[in-house]
């Protein structure tokens, strides 16, 4: 379903990525791991438009996407979600959603109803009248993935979905996320929490310095010594 | 006072109301805030008397060729500042509007330059030109109400929720399929040419057309003002911001338009900013908070 | 004879470049738009005009209106500027533009709209170099902008405080982490502005009238060079006001006087339509403030 090829970004001098390909079968969940700096971010906003690789591309179900913005793959059936939660603030929790409704859907109506379903699919058929800012972190990452899902996505990529969340909401968060998966979506995550990733992702590519480190099933990877060290050898950065 | 005052401040307050929807159409909704809305309003009170007189054609002719001529303008205005963000769409919108006034200026041979356009026109229905003022309160009206229906409708539409998820996060709109140039673009279109009906109306009304009454910045200012005294974003908020700025502009310039020059500016200006810090949601969100905070004592 | 268009040009820019060096350097820091920045001009102007009607010459009267201008822009941050500071973005827009109509008006009340000027005994005489005319005033205000540039840019650069101001522009959450008083960075700045600004109208008055609207001309100008140099900063200031005075007296040359504005409004509308951060600008540079 996506195939990304040799991409490779520089920023300036900077080397972020280099000749990092994978493929990614539908119905799938890929966890994208790595230190800071690893290229990870980068890495998600080429594949969701937000950045232009210099070399390599991105093709999504065949068609070739590396020049496309972010508003048309989304039309493509890609949709993603931000680290930093972006909520339309001044709009409450339905209005939200039905922005991406309004993605495949022209009348009011329609988009309505495919925001209470989508609402209710995560959790947040109660809150629907709310005003977006006045969520939790938790809800709001609800409500951003409950905005993606009214586009129709057919991939959909989540920036550290569990980051900031409690015990209780990171259960919660891997339960929709499975179900959506299980529901027919691939879904690739972006994350830091390796419980999470060992527990929803059926393959995971590490990466590190712009290079993909390892790649396989969870086990495997997270097990993988040279991830392992590049992980201990952030930790011994940070204790510097 | 006669009964003729108050007629001329009903019109007035219409033609604003409906100048200032258009306004927050752009601002209040696309949150592309615009001071270059005189170059619309100058186009339509200028297009249907120059056309009438170069063609002889009906006022009803000129007054859509103008909204397609400010439409056609705000097209390009929006290619232009496509890739550029707050501050630089305003200042764009003023050198736009400056250089309409310049050229309107200029080019007197069609203009009749800072001398002005006197519209004489054959009286009837086909121009709409009277000797009345009651037609034009009716067109005033019916202006005023279709520009506010209007936006009131667009807010519940596909374009309405494109605009307010652009103004409110660009990137997360585009991420949930959003053509952000293309719901851009469409407002300030649609915006543009409301206020060039507005434009035109002003002409028919006051029957005379000249760059300090249609083009100058101040005209830009006004329906800003206005909306934000009523309450940017809402859509009721220009009718109800209109309705307190032109009767109190009126009356300051009667009172004191002819003594004391300037102090109608003065007040006008002190005025804007007194709104922004004390209600900066306007008089709109300002009844709403009352009434929320009422209900949360109740 | 285009030598001497290109003279009068740069000497032009020269006053262009002060106007837009105090507009720029509050943007650069505070992130908002002056529109009122040109009613200080007049201001200024006013001042000197009725120092020189009490007998003082414009270029002496500097020494009074300089420090009035930078009391009156600390004061107009302090109660006014600082309030929108966190607001929305209308909110920022909108009060600088309520005072700008404010102290135009107020102008108008007091002065009536009247166009008054100075007279003095150096503002007709030239000095003739290399065969070119120089204007004297003009060559002073253009003296004066260099000064008044090299001091600001070495201030900026070297002194304490300066680092401060750049921090500040920078990035403010930081720069008060590190323990730098945001809010008296702010206002500084702002005095700073109006005070360049008061310079600019003492060089000014030899040269041009005085009127309730006069800043507008110079103001409007202004925006036109802080997007050609790039906003926030100095050196692209005084080259977009060079290149904007340049322009204008060649395009003065060749098409009517009455259209000169147009031209360079054109140029500004091509430059952001290419170049959406401005002729030297950074990329993304117009956004930084934003959020």
């Amino acid at each position: 379903m996506l195939r990304v090829a040799d991409v490779e970004k520089r920023f300036g001098g900077l080397l972020v990525l280099s000749g990092v390909s994978f493929e990614l079968a539908a119905g799938r969940i890929l966890g994208l791991i790595g230190p800071n700096g690893a290229g990870k971010t980068t890495l998600f906003n080429i594949l969701t438009g937000f950045i232009r690789p210099n070399a390599g591309s991105v093709a999504f179900d065949g068609t070739d996407v590396t020049a496309l913005a972010p508003e048309r793959r989304n039309r493509l059936g890609i949709a993603r979600t931000f680290q930093v939660v972006k909520p339309f603030s001044r709009l409450t929790v339905l209005e939200n959603v039905m922005v991406g409704a309004f993605a495949a859907q022209s009348r009011a109506g329609d988009a309505e109803r495919t925001a209470r379903a989508m609402l209710d699919r995560v959790g947040l058929g109660a809150q629907t009248a709310a005003g977006a800012s006045s969520l939790t972190l938790a809800d709001r990452k609800r409500m951003e993935i409950a905005r993606c899902l009214a586009t129709r996505p057919r991939l959909l990529l989540m920036d550290e979905a569990m980051c900031g969340l409690n015990l209780t909401e990171m259960q919660a968060m891997i339960a929709l996320v499975r179900s959506l998966r299980d529901g027919g979506l691939t879904v690739i995550l972006v994350e830091h929490i390796m419980d999470a990733i060992a527990e929803l992702a059926d393959e995971v590519i590490a990466l590190n310095g712009g290079l993909v480190l390892s790649r396989g099933t969870p086990a495997e990877v997270l097990g993988d010594p040279r991830v392992v060290e590049a992980y201990l050898g952030e930790r011994h950065d940070a204790a510097d | 006072m006669s009964i003729n005052f108050w007629l001329d401040l009903l019109i007035l307050t219409c033609i604003w109301a409906g100048v200032a929807g258009a306004w927050n159409l752009l601002a209040g909704f696309a949150g592309q805030f615009s001071l270059g809305h005189a170059a619309f309003f100058g186009i339509g009170a200028y297009t249907p008397p120059l056309l009438a007189q170069a063609l002889g054609v009906a006022t009803w002719f000129g007054i859509a060729a103008g909204a397609a001529l400010a439409a056609a303008l705000a097209l390009v205005i929006a290619g232009v500042s496509l890739r550029t963000r707050w501050p630089f769409f305003t200042l764009i919108t003023i050198a736009f509007a400056e250089v309409v006034r310049i050229l309107a200026v200029y080019f007197k041979g069609i203009t009749k330059g800072s001398e002005g356009l006197m519209l004489e026109l054959e009286p009837g229905f086909a121009n709409y030109f009277y000797l009345d003022k009651w037609p034009y309160l009716l067109l005033a009206a019916i202006y005023a109400a279709g520009v506010i229906w209007l936006c009131a409708v667009i807010r519940r539409s596909r374009l309405g929720f494109r605009l307010l998820s652009v103004r409110e996060d660009e990137d997360a709109a585009r991420s949930l399929g959003v053509p952000v140039f293309m719901a851009r673009a469409n407002a300030t279109m649609i915006s543009a040419a409301l206020a060039a009906m507005g434009g035109s109306i002003f002409g028919l009304y006051t029957k005379f057309v000249d760059p300090d009454s249609t083009l100058s910045f101040l005209l830009s200012v006004q329906p800003a003002l206005i909306t934000i005294v009523g309450g940017l974003g809402h859509a009721l908020g220009p009718l109800l911001g209109a309705a307190l700025v032109i009767p109190i502009e009126h009356l300051l310039r009667s009172w004191f338009g002819g003594v004391l020059f300037g102090l109608h500016g003065l007040i006008f200006g002190l005025a804007l900013i007194a709104v922004l810090l004390v209600l900066p949601d306007g008089l709109v969100g300002g009844l709403r908070r009352r009434r929320g905070r009422q209900v949360r004592h109740a | 004879m285009l030598g001497q268009v290109l003279v009068s040009g740069i000497l032009v820019g020269g006053i262009y470049a002060l106007v837009a060096v105090g507009l720029n350097i509050v943007f650069g820091v505070l992130r908002i738009i002056n529109f009122a920045h040109g009613e200080y001009l007049m201001m200024s102007m006013y001042g000197a005009y009725w120092l020189w009607r009490m007998g003082i010459d414009p270029y002496l009267a500097a020494f009074l209106v300089v420090p009035a201008m930078a009391l009156f822009g600390a004061l107009s941050e302090r109660y006014l500027v600082r309030y929108t500071l966190a607001a929305h973005a209308h909110v920022k827009i909108f009060v600088t533009l309520g005072l700008s109509i404010a102290l135009q008006n107020l102008a108008l009340l007091l002065f009536k709209a009247d166009y008054l000027n100075v007279r003095t005994s150096y503002q007709t005489s030239t000095l003739d170099l290399a065969g070119f005319a120089f204007s004297v005033p003009r060559l002073v205000a253009f003296g004066a902008l260099l000064v008044t540039a090299a001091s600001l840019y070495a201030f900026l650069r070297y002194t304490d405080f300066g680092k401060a101001i750049r921090a500040t522009a920078q990035d403010a959450t930081t720069a008060r982490l590190m323990g730098i008083d945001v809010e008296r960075v702010y206002m500084v700045t702002f005095a700073i502005g109006a005070a360049v600004v008061g310079v600019t109208g003492c060089l000014l008055i030899p040269i041009y009238y005085v009127f309730p609207t006069v800043g507008i001309d110079f103001v409007v100008v202004a925006f036109v060079v802080v997007v050609l140099g790039g906003l926030g900063s100095i050196p692209g200031a005084i080259a977009g006001g060079l290149l904007i005075g340049i322009v204008e007296q060649f395009s003065g040359f060749f098409v009517e006087t009455s259209l000169r504005q147009v031209v360079y409004f054109l140029i500004f509308i091509a430059v952001l339509a290419v170049r959406p951060a401005g002729l030297f600008g950074q990329r993304g540079a117009e956004e930084i403030g934003l959020k």
